[in-house]
């Protein structure tokens, strides 16, 4: 070692000071340890797990194509040949909901990192910067969030035609505020607290501080959000191509399946609607679990 | 010239160390709803090279204010209005934020009260103190992580390599304060600001951390400043004592004078409620509270809850009069507050 420290006969630390938690393993290990006891997050995780291997392994396991029309089968209950029943068209539901966790994983993805992006630039620059800037910032933040959310995206997607970009754009428009006010304030939590200004005191500089200290201090709550957001944009593209300013019909998405179920709601084909339902409702779910146990696993303190 | 006088002037060529760091006559104000708070009030005092100073006084004195006034980080609706901080010959009030983010940390830090809230607790110690090296120091990930470690084997952290993936809330109080001294003195700065750097530890690791301060100055010449409520702590680890009371500096003194001959009515009134180790069964206190900041009483500041106080005292302030080498107190009756100690004794 470098400096000559005999000259002085301290105490050494181990004597008396605390002593640390038992082995600390490497990061990523000590995450996925921590992960595996937090039941909450586990189920959640073991429910998307399901959903994203369907959409992986769809051609092989689905029985049928999801665009296979056969005239032949049309409107069938469930059966042993069409676990979920069949459509107007005679293709096979439990095929098409396989499938359509490609589209609905994909555009929930695609609106979660648009959101994510814009929303938390936007919002750490106004936390930072602070002032007036921030003050105009917010409030345009409150205009767009005037609106009720699921008005203002139907707005948007009618003016934009529908189609899976329109899903994506709308669901992520909608979500940005969101993400600006939850990063702006912790971004202003992380400037106010003590160990900014303790950084300060030691002579960290800009650059450091907002790299180092704040922005670290942001991820956790934006990356817990982002998975339960994960979530609800399946939700809300859903509810879009079910009033039918989303995804076609033709496509086999769970919220346009709905759609198509209930146009024969009054003949009673309950599962034309009831199953592709319940498919968001279990990946809304298990987003929702996941986030929940994220928020104690990834937050140091709580561990 | 007699012996005597020799070996007065040696000591007084010793300590009058060139002052590195001359604050004049400073006044931080903070403007709240309520008023105009003068929390410093015509603060002035030297540091001199390499020398340990205890900053001491009753809760609500400036003691923090002082530092973070040195530092320039004093928050709105803070603001130092007057006077000057010479460091090395430069008025630091006057330096912009870009200068002084140079001179923090490089050449001044300072440690915050409580060690723990210092750390971010989302980071590992690792993270930190590497980051202060990177950033500083202008590093190499492994140049910063071995140094990293050198830096927490000079502050006695024990398998320092195993704590730097420890997180804040992992560390005890003591660990968390040895982290950050660590922290501050990897720029290698000349003064050190520590507030109350045992405060919340018990008396074997306060024992420690002062033995690691004064081992610091030893090793790299640093100025240290102990901020510091606990007389006991100060007496240890000190060269000279600065009294302070409502954001002056009413006694200062070398340590041996300090305790041997102190003269300020405020400091005999700190000594006598100083908790004793054989433990007598009630702690006099000094009657009364802190001024009103807003408010201020005239003249001295201390006189409405001085024994000795006349109408002198709420008239005018008084001037710092010498009593030894280095040795000052502000007070006009210092003659009949010595008497009537002898008397007492
Ligand atoms: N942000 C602020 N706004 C208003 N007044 C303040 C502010 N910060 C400090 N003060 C005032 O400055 C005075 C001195 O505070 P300071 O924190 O320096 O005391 P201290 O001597 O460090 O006390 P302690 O021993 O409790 O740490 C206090 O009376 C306090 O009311
Ligand atoms: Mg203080």
């Amino acid at each position: 070692m470098s400096a000559p420290t005999a000259n002085t006969p301290v105490i050494p630390a181990s004597a008396t000071d605390a002593a640390l938690t038992p082995p600390l393993r490497e990061r990523a290990g000590d995450f996925w340890f921590v992960l595996r006891r937090n039941p909450t997050a586990m189920i959640g995780l073991l429910m998307i797990a399901v959903v994203i291997l369907s959409a992986i392994f769809a051609p092989w396991i689905a029985p049928y194509p999801a665009n296979q029309i056969d005239f032949a089968v049309v409107s069938q209950p469930p059966s042993r040949a069409h676990l979920f029943g069949t459509d107007q068209f005679g293709q096979d539901i439990f095929s098409r909901i396989l499938f359509g966790a490609r589209i609905d994983l994909l555009i929930a993805l695609s609106a979660v990192v648009i959101s994510l992006l814009v929303g938390s630039i936007y919002g750490a620059v106004s936390g930072y910067v602070g002032g007036l800037t921030d003050e105009v910032a917010m409030r345009i933040m409150d205009i767009l969030q005037g609106f009720p959310r699921f008005i203002f995206a139907m707005g948007i997607a009618y003016a934009l035609g529908p189609g899976i970009q329109t899903v994506v754009i709308a669901t992520a428009v909608l979500n940005i505020p969101g993400y600006a006010r939850l990063m702006r304030s912790s971004m202003l939590s992380a400037k106010t607290s003590q160990y900014a200004m303790a950084a300060k005191a030691i002579g960290a500089n800009h650059r450091a501080i907002l790299f180092q200290h704040l922005v670290p201090n942001c991820l956790i709550p934006i990356f817990v959000i982002s998975t339960m957001q994960f979530g609800w944009a399946i939700l809300e593209a859903a509810g879009l191509s079910f009033i039918g300013l989303g995804v076609e019909t033709s496509r086999a998405e769970w919220g346009a399946m709905i759609q198509l179920g209930f146009q024969d709601f009054l003949q009673g084909h309950w599962w034309m609607y009831t199953f592709p339902g319940l498919a968001i409702a279990w990946t809304v779910l298990g987003f929702n679990l996941l986030g929940d146990g994220l928020q104690d696993v990834l937050d140091p303190r709580r561990r | 010239m007699t012996t005597n006088d020799l070996q007065t002037h040696i000591q007084d060529a010793e300590q009058h160390r060139a002052p590195m760091l001359e604050v004049r006559e400073l006044e931080t104000q903070f403007f709240t709803r309520k008023g105009v708070a003068r929390v410093l009030d015509k603060l002035s005092f030297d540091i001199g090279k390499g020398e340990i100073v205890g900053l001491v006084g009753e809760s609500g004195s400036g003691k923090s204010v002082t530092g973070f006034s040195i530092v320039n980080l004093i928050k709105s609706p803070g603001k130092i209005v007057a006077g000057e901080i010479l460091f090395e010959g430069r008025d630091l009030t006057k330096s912009t934020e870009d200068q002084m983010r140079e001179i923090r940390g490089k050449s001044i830090a300072m440690i915050f009260q409580n060690p723990r809230g210092s750390l971010n607790p989302v980071l590992s110690v690792g993270d930190q103190l590497c980051q202060v090296l990177k950033y500083r120091q202008g590093m190499s990930k492994e140049q910063a992580k071995r140094r990293a470690i050198e830096l927490l084997t000079l502050v006695h952290i024990p398998e320092p390599e195993r704590r730097l993936k420890a997180y804040p809330h992992q560390l005890s109080g003591g660990m968390a304060q040895r982290v950050m001294i660590a922290m501050a003195i990897s720029c290698g700065p000349e003064l050190l600001i520590a507030d109350e750097p045992t405060t919340g530890l018990d008396v074997t690791i306060e024992y420690q951390i002062i033995q690691l301060l004064k081992e610091m100055r030893d090793l790299t010449g640093t100025s240290v400043i102990v901020i510091t409520h606990d007389l006991n702590m100060a007496a240890e680890v000190c060269d000279r004592i600065m009294v302070m009371y409502a954001g002056k500096v009413v006694e200062q003194a070398p340590v041996d004078q300090f305790f041997s001959r102190p003269s300020h009515p405020y400091t005999l009134g700190l000594l006598a409620s100083r908790p004793s180790l054989h433990g007598s069964a009630e702690i006099p206190t000094i009657p009364g509270n802190v001024p009103d900041l807003i408010h201020r009483p005239s003249g001295c500041s201390f006189h409405p809850r001085c024994r000795w106080a006349t109408a002198e005292c709420s008239a005018t302030e008084p001037e710092p009069q010498t009593i030894g080498p280095h040795h000052t107190a502000s007070c006009h009756h210092l003659e009949e507050v010595q008497r009537d100690i002898a008397a007492a004794r």
